[in-house]
């Protein structure tokens, strides 16, 4: 997993790796909570490289949508795409997410 | 009873295996006998009880003590048409296996067609073996302290995990999870050996940020779904051209 610092922008890229799954729970949390901390307009979460998610990502997933939406931020899931794709959909996430 | 050894297969290469192996040892440490896979000519369901598996005569891949070794033997594994393979482990080895992911990239090679459908195994698997261990062998789902029910730290959830695994009155419960092909189907049958659980509940309740997603979204993927023994026992089919 990687993290791009655009603060400049006001905007904050998250990469995840190619399983989005709990195994990848701390790293994400400390590259969101990082994004928070220099007051960013927008965190992106891109899913280019990610073939597989499961349960623990979408917990993910909600945990920093709470959290955004209390400091006026907002959350965006771009490049989302087969089985994640399908998935986020399955549990209406696509209604709840900005997904791109 | 036929064993097939399919040579030049590797599911798990390279970098990859030592960073399973690495992160499985850092987090475990050493470990003997705890993974157990059987392959056996199709038979009638098995008996209920995990310990009339461990008593059957079958031929046995026993996964111990050298975590490179078991991947090594993991590598060969074949599944010929007809059989069933089951696979005996301890939680506090399975839990950290990445089992899943194994399982489903070698039926891939000799099942499953669509790319989609092996993902969705691995879900399906993902989420089964992580709710026979969290909430039946780690007895997760009965604590009283706030951290299951109510509470939004996941970092504490992962903590109290990590804490019964390596506990041998949770972590050494074990988890029998069998598979086999009918038609165009998997059948997968996950036990553990934990108090069993309400599993209607579960699935009634709205979920919270961290828990209560991963039954349903077996419920909306798989079909054939089916809880016994007071939740014990979960069985689910998935179908290969998905």
């Amino acid at each position: 997993m990687a993290q791009i610092d655009t603060s400049t922008s006001g905007v904050h890229t998250i990469i995840l790796d190619e399983s989005f799954d709990f195994e990848n729970h701390r790293e994400f949390r400390e590259f969101w909570k990082n994004a928070l901390s220099q007051k960013v307009k927008k965190i992106v979460v891109d899913f280019t490289h990610v073939k597989y998610i499961d349960s623990s990502a979408l917990g993910m997933l909600m945990l920093v949508k709470n959290e955004v939406e209390g400091v006026d931020c907002k959350i965006e899931l771009t490049n989302v795409s087969g089985h994640a794709r399908n998935i986020l959909q399955l549990v209406k996430f696509d209604s709840k997410f900005d997904l791109k | 009873m036929s064993i097939h050894i399919h040579s030049g297969q590797q599911l798990i290469q390279g970098d990859k295996q030592k960073q399973i192996i690495e992160r499985i040892q850092q987090r475990i440490g050493s470990f003997q006998d705890d993974l157990i896979i059987i392959f056996e000519n199709l038979i009638p369901p098995p008996k209920s009880t995990i310990s009339a598996q461990l008593n059957k005569e079958a031929q046995v891949y026993v996964l111990s003590s050298d975590i490179e070794d078991s991947f090594e033997k993991l590598n060969m594994l074949s599944l010929p048409e007809g059989h069933i393979i089951t696979i005996l482990s301890d939680s506090c080895l399975l839990y950290y296996l990445s089992l899943p992911k194994v399982l489903s990239e070698f039926l891939q090679e000799h099942h499953i067609d669509s790319e989609s459908a092996v993902m969705y195994l691995r879900l399906l698997l993902d989420e089964a073996i992580k709710n026979a261990i969290e909430h039946g062998n780690l007895d997760l789902s009965i604590v009283k302290d706030g951290f299951i029910e109510g509470s939004e730290d996941f970092e504490d959830y992962l903590a109290i995990i990590q804490d019964r695994l390596m506990d041998p009155r949770w972590g050494k419960k074990k988890v029998i999870l069998q598979i086999h092909q009918e038609n165009d189907k998997l059948i997968c049958c996950i036990e553990d050996e934990g108090l069993g659980f309400d599993w209607e509940d579960v699935l009634q309740k709205s979920e919270s940020v961290h828990h209560g997603r991963g039954l349903k979204l077996v419920q909306q993927i798989a079909e054939d779904i089916k809880f016994e023994n007071n939740g014990r026992k979960h069985s689910f089919s998935i179908k290969l051209s998905n």
